[in-house]
């Protein structure tokens, strides 16, 4: 009996000592929201030439190569992307260009070369395969943190380095694949460090893990990223040549540099 | 002829000892066989495809003012259909820019016009149908033009201009290769099939107005040139072609809708050598209106609806040869698509349907691609042709139905 009393003190007194779930909802917001800020909005701009090496279960590997350049509007909110493919053979010369809402649909075109045709890109399905790999399109370009409730678990130590911990939870159940994802966020650097996919069922299917950190004019940059599939394949990714703040203008993300490859950018 | 080439050697070497800093050399094998499964008396009943191909593709971006770009993509083919080999240059052209709000590119190049999906009303640019209908890779439908094309970037509206100097058709059927209908004889005809073609020389001009409207994109269109498919007869008793001059007057809108891509594309096409219709030599002037809408990536389904009119109908009626046998005035068109990709966009299911119940004809083109790894991949597909009519589009190539393999192995 007195130990029975004990113990419900000791647990009461630790619920009591604990911050409110109000406040750490609201940590969690804040943290999820500079850590969009830290990995999709670095800078003002942005260029990287990117190498994708994507393996599948039996060890097969294919690779695709890019240089994607993004322009920020507004900082967490209107982007422009653009992504020219440059290897392999049969999609070099493509581009991929995104003008991305954070309130409406994103606009998204794809030129073919071949055949001087630009085609307009459906923008959901944002939880595709981008070309390809084991990442998908938001990989790419960012989840809207407003898609997500956001939930403080714990602070942790992943490697080196002091994490939060959160859980973010779809609020469109049906436009996802996931019914969660648990995200390590760098304490210093904002940066993902890790995120971990659960399916309907409750059951983790991937891991997506930076690998490779380093700061590039002064911004923490994941330089290397893997995605895995559990028990499946794996694509890393790595970038090379980044550069920030280079004022690219806003022109380049328009019809014309569909077809008229911004060398002066990309190259 | 020497003069030329000399010209052409000089400017490439001339562009050669330019100061570059880009230039890579890409390109593909390809053994391509296909086999007919149709009924038709043709040149060779057991296939009608059967080639190897490899074509390169040289880009060379040089470090001058106005950015200029070299692309060159030129290939051999040996044909065992035709038992002859042959080399070709499917794009040789300079990309410059000569001004901040100003592209040009010269020389051979892929031109496309419009926004739907195989169904082309406002690209009026040579189409090579024997590739398409033969099992060929997609991008040989489009035909290259020798052409000078200029674009101006400006902030109420872009302007793209076209200029091709000397008029090039459409790559129509070969007769004995495949069936298909001769107004003639008013039949099909296959192994003795024959005709002319007549190809005047001529220029063309187009030029295409454009801008964004919020996410839509708007244009309007205008040409000046040739019908690309022999749509006159010029002596029938000799049983030669020719191709009528063509203005069209064209419009395409395009945007999100409903979370999947919806478009619009209208033409007037005027028939320059017929303009009251009363010609029944000649092709009637008509307007073709087409809707589509798409949705899904990685399974893609597409439906469009084309509506086309002939104009000037009561002349054609009264007009019309005896025997021959006559159109509707409003011909009904659907079409739809299904694409699939799978296994990591690595396995890829593409269909596409056309129907007509105007003229009770079908035509379906399918295929299924896998690519082993980068460099290989392997394509089987077909095209059947079904029709109750022997004159429609579709319906005149019932008995050339195919099944084809391409191998590719890229570089």
């Amino acid at each position: 009996m007195v130990k029975r009393a004990i113990t419900t003190i000791a647990l009461l007194s630790i619920v009591l000592l604990l911050p409110p779930v109000e406040a750490s909802s609201q940590d969690a917001d804040r943290i999820i929201e500079k850590s969009n800020l830290a990995s999709y909005y670095a800078a003002d701009d942005g260029k990287a030439k990117a190498r994708m090496e994507i393996k599948d279960r039996r060890g097969r590997t294919r690779v695709r190569e890019l240089v994607m350049l993004r322009k920020d509007i507004e900082d967490g909110g209107r982007q422009n992307f653009y992504i020219y493919f440059t290897a392999p053979t049969d999609i070099k010369g493509m581009v991929f260009m995104v003008k991305k809402f954070p309130q409406r649909d994103d606009d998204r075109w794809l030129y073919i070369p071949a055949v001087d045709l630009i085609k307009r890109i459906v923008a959901r399905d944002k939880r595709l395969s981008f070309a390809g790999s084991h990442f998908t399109y938001e990989d790419v370009s960012g989840r809207s943190p407003q898609d997500d409730t956001h939930t403080f678990l714990r602070e942790e130590r992943l490697g080196d380095k002091d994490t939060y911990v959160i859980k973010n939870t779809p609020k469109d159940k049906d436009e996802v694949e996931f019914s969660y994802y648990i995200v390590w966020i760098d304490k210093k650097t904002y940066l993902p460090l890790k995120a971990e996919y659960y399916d309907k069922k409750g059951r983790l299917y991937k891991v997506l893990k930076a690998e490779k950190i380093e700061t590039i004019e002064g911004i923490p940059t994941a330089v290397r990223i893997k995605a895995e599939e559990v028990g499946g394949g794996t694509t890393v990714v790595e970038f090379t040549d980044i550069r920030y703040n280079l004022g690219i203008p806003n022109s380049i993300f328009t019809e014309r540099y569909l077809r008229k490859v911004p060398r002066r950018w990309i190259r | 002829m020497i003069r030329s080439l000399l010209a052409t050697i000089s400017v490439v070497v001339l562009l050669l000892a330019v100061p570059s800093y880009g230039a890579e050399l890409v390109g593909f094998s390809e053994l391509a066989h296909g086999v007919r499964i149709g009924d038709d008396k043709t040149k060779r009943d057991g296939y009608n495809l059967s080639e190897f191909r490899t074509q390169l593709e040289y880009s060379r971006v040089f470090d001058d003012a106005y950015s200029t770009e070299l692309f060159t993509k030129a290939g051999f083919l040996a044909d065992a259909y035709n038992d002859d080999a042959s080399v070709y240059v499917r794009e040789f052209n300079l990309f410059l820019s000569p001004l901040d709000n100003m592209d040009i590119k010269v020389g051979r190049q892929i031109l496309t016009w419009g926004v739907a999906d195989l169904i082309f009303i406002t690209d009026v640019f040579p189409k090579d149908y024997e590739s398409f209908f033969a099992g060929r890779e997609l991008e040989y439908l489009k035909k290259p033009s020798d052409a000078i094309r200029v674009w101006l970037w400006l902030d109420a509206v872009n302007m793209d201009i076209i200029l091709i100097p000397r008029f090039e058709p459409n790559t129509s059927l070969e007769p004995k290769r495949f069936s298909f209908y001769y107004p003639f004889t008013n039949t099909i005809e296959g192994v003795e099939g024959h005709r002319t073609l007549d190809v005047r020389s001529g220029s063309e001009k187009g030029v295409r107005l454009y801008r964004m409207l919020g996410g839509w994109e708007a244009a309007l269109y205008l040409f000046k040139g040739f019908y690309k498919q022999p749509r006159g007869i010029k002596d029938e008793s000799k049983r030669v072609f020719y191709y009528p001059e063509l203005t069209m007057y064209g419009l395409t809108l395009r945007g999100q809708l409903a979370g999947g891509v919806a478009y619009l594309e209208a033409g007037l096409y005027d028939s320059g050598d017929d303009p009251a219709g009363k010609d029944p030599n000649v092709v009637n002037s008509m307007a073709k209106y087409l809707v589509g809408y798409t949705r899904g990536s990685d399974t893609k389904v597409g439906v469009q609806y084309l509506l086309e009119e002939i104009l000037d109908y009561d002349n054609y009626r009264d007009n019309l040869k005896a025997g021959s046998p006559m159109l509707k005035e409003l011909t009904h068109t659907i079409t739809l698509s299904f694409t699939k990709l799978l296994l990591r966009q690595t396995l890829i299911i593409d269909t596409f349907l056309f129907y007509s119940p105007t003229n009770k004809e079908a035509y379906f083109r399918g295929s299924v691609e896998y690519k082993v790894s980068d460099a290989l991949s392997v394509t089987a597909g077909t095209n059947l042709f079904d029709g109750s009519y022997d004159h429609t589009e579709f319906g005149q190539l019932k008995g050339n139905d195919n099944l084809y393999v391409r191998l590719r192995y890229s570089f």
